[in-house]
């Protein structure tokens, strides 16, 4: 049989594509120790949603975002060797993408903010107020506006009690991952996602009883489902 | 129970670190609570809404990485030495510089001692010349002719430190003396083999070597930079893009 370069490239790599999606983190990782790039891109696959989800709820500008998705994916190629499996891969990805973010946080504080004359309402105070479903019965709110509110009340826990509380809500690490990822004790991690979850409880507790919330939810779910059942 | 106990155990209770003790007296409070089961309802509310409303990346992200990645490794080749030129440590780098310093020092001086030095020759005594033998210690005997007899027939420098000292000399020496103490020139024969044409040639051959050995050392690292763009094309655009003309 004659294949032409292009073709056995594709061949082998449709091989050991197939291969790959079965391989845990771990493996994957040691294989990208060794070299494989496809190996790489697998992770990349796995994890650059998750990655994007977590820092763009923690630094809230989407450019930012996408950057630090990048930089954190980047290390994980470059520092691949650094990685020793004591840990799950999950929780030594989520420790760069947080040092990253911390970082990024602390030069952002340490830039001078323009004062404004207008006195804005204390951010603890702030509530998240839906718009009002009433004044048009056709329209719910979309995905996207959800989304955004969401945004919204999720940047108004303060960084130290949502770093934790997003690891948890969002990426569903154990405690024991939080606690290696956050550097904190098990009872501190306990106490500031609770503490998390009663903050962002009151902030979008005027959404909870939005009845055509509750019902965008349901369809939101529906369609992740869909999602993740066609994949 | 009081109801902020109960709350902080609920949080506790949705992710599974209550224990089971625990776990029952809880659900009792919550039998008897309305206002604590609407908190866990909200609890899991949230965490339902926050799971549904993860953001998604652009359809770019990937390839914009991949485009990232190569030129990170490019700049990360271009900034690293050759393997086999890297030293293995700080004393081996310590060591290197040593040896190349002591070698360019030697070859400087030997090539004072060759070309610059009074009529090509080395100093020896005279036949008749007044001073001791403890002037001329830098010069060893070499028997030739009769052994034991007490007389010396010619003469080799002892050691090439000494060359500063023939230097001091040289001035008024003329020739050196011989087995029969006629005042023939010493120039020719034994002791003064070791300064022959050969050893100057040697000495040019291995320093044409060096230059040649640092040309070549040039354009391995040369092509390797090369090749490490051409990997980084092949990778980003494929074989059909590289840019062959560029690299040349």
């Amino acid at each position: 049989m004659n294949l032409s370069r292009d073709n056995q490239y594709d061949a082998k790599d449709r091989l050991s594509g197939v291969g790959l999606q079965a391989l845990r983190d771990e493996d994957l990782i040691v294989k990208v120790q060794e070299g494989d790039r496809r190996a790489f891109d697998e992770i990349v696959a796995r994890y650059k949603g998750r990655l994007y989800s977590f820092i763009l709820r923690m630094v809230k500008d989407p450019t930012t975002a996408d950057e630090l998705t990048q930089e954190t994916l980047i290390r994980v190629f470059i520092h691949a060797e650094k990685y020793r499996e004591i840990a799950r891969f999950s929780t030594w990805i989520f420790t760069i993408a947080t040092n990253l973010v911390r970082n990024t946080m602390r030069k952002r504080s340490r830039r001078p903010r323009l004062l404004s004359l207008n006195p804005a309402p204390e951010e603890n105070e702030a509530i998240i107020d839906p718009p009002d479903p009433t004044a048009d019965p056709s329209r719910g709110i979309e995905g996207e506006e959800l989304g955004d509110l969401i945004a919204q009340a999720t940047s108004k826990i303060p960084e130290k009690y949502r770093i934790p509380f997003l690891l948890r809500e969002v990426e569903e690490l154990t405690y024991e991952e939080i606690q290696q990822v956050t550097g904190l004790k098990l009872g501190t991690v306990r106490s500031r996602i609770n503490r998390a979850r009663n903050k962002f409880r009151q902030l979008i507790k005027p959404m909870l009883k939005n009845e055509s919330l509750l019902a965008d939810l349901e369809r939101l779910e529906a369609r992740a489902q869909q999602d993740r059942d066609q994949e | 129970m009081r109801c902020g106990k109960a709350r902080q155990w609920l949080s506790l209770d949705l992710d599974d670190q209550l224990p089971h003790d625990r776990v029952i007296a809880l659900e009792h409070h919550l039998d008897a609570c309305s206002e604590c089961r609407a908190y866990r309802d909200d609890l899991v509310t949230g965490h339902r809404i926050l799971k549904a409303t993860e953001s998604q990346l652009s359809d770019s992200f990937e390839w914009r990485l991949r485009l990232r990645l190569n030129r990170t490794l490019e700049e990360a080749a271009r900034l690293a030495p050759a393997p086999w030129l890297e030293p293995s440590g700080r004393i081996a780098g310590w060591w290197r510089h040593f040896g190349v310093a002591g070698a360019v020092g030697l070859a400087a001086v030997l090539t004072v001692a060759l070309f610059a030095w009074p009529g090509g020759e080395i100093p020896l005594p005279l036949a008749g010349d007044s001073r001791t033998e403890s002037d001329f210690e830098y010069l060893v005997p070499v028997a030739s002719g009769e052994q034991n007899s007490g007389r010396v027939t010619g003469l080799i420098p002892s050691d090439r430190r000494s060359l500063s000292r023939h230097a001091d000399r040289s001035a008024g020496w003329q020739r050196p003396v011989t087995g029969d103490g006629t005042g023939r020139t010493g120039t020719s024969g034994q002791f003064l083999s070791g300064w022959s044409g050969r050893s100057v040639s040697d000495l040019q051959t291995i320093n044409a070597l060096r230059i040649q050995n640092e040309r070549l050392d040039t354009m391995v690292r040369h092509y390797q930079r090369q090749l490490q763009t051409f990997k980084a094309q092949l990778d980003t655009a494929g074989e059909d893009h590289l840019d062959l003309e560029r690299a040349q």
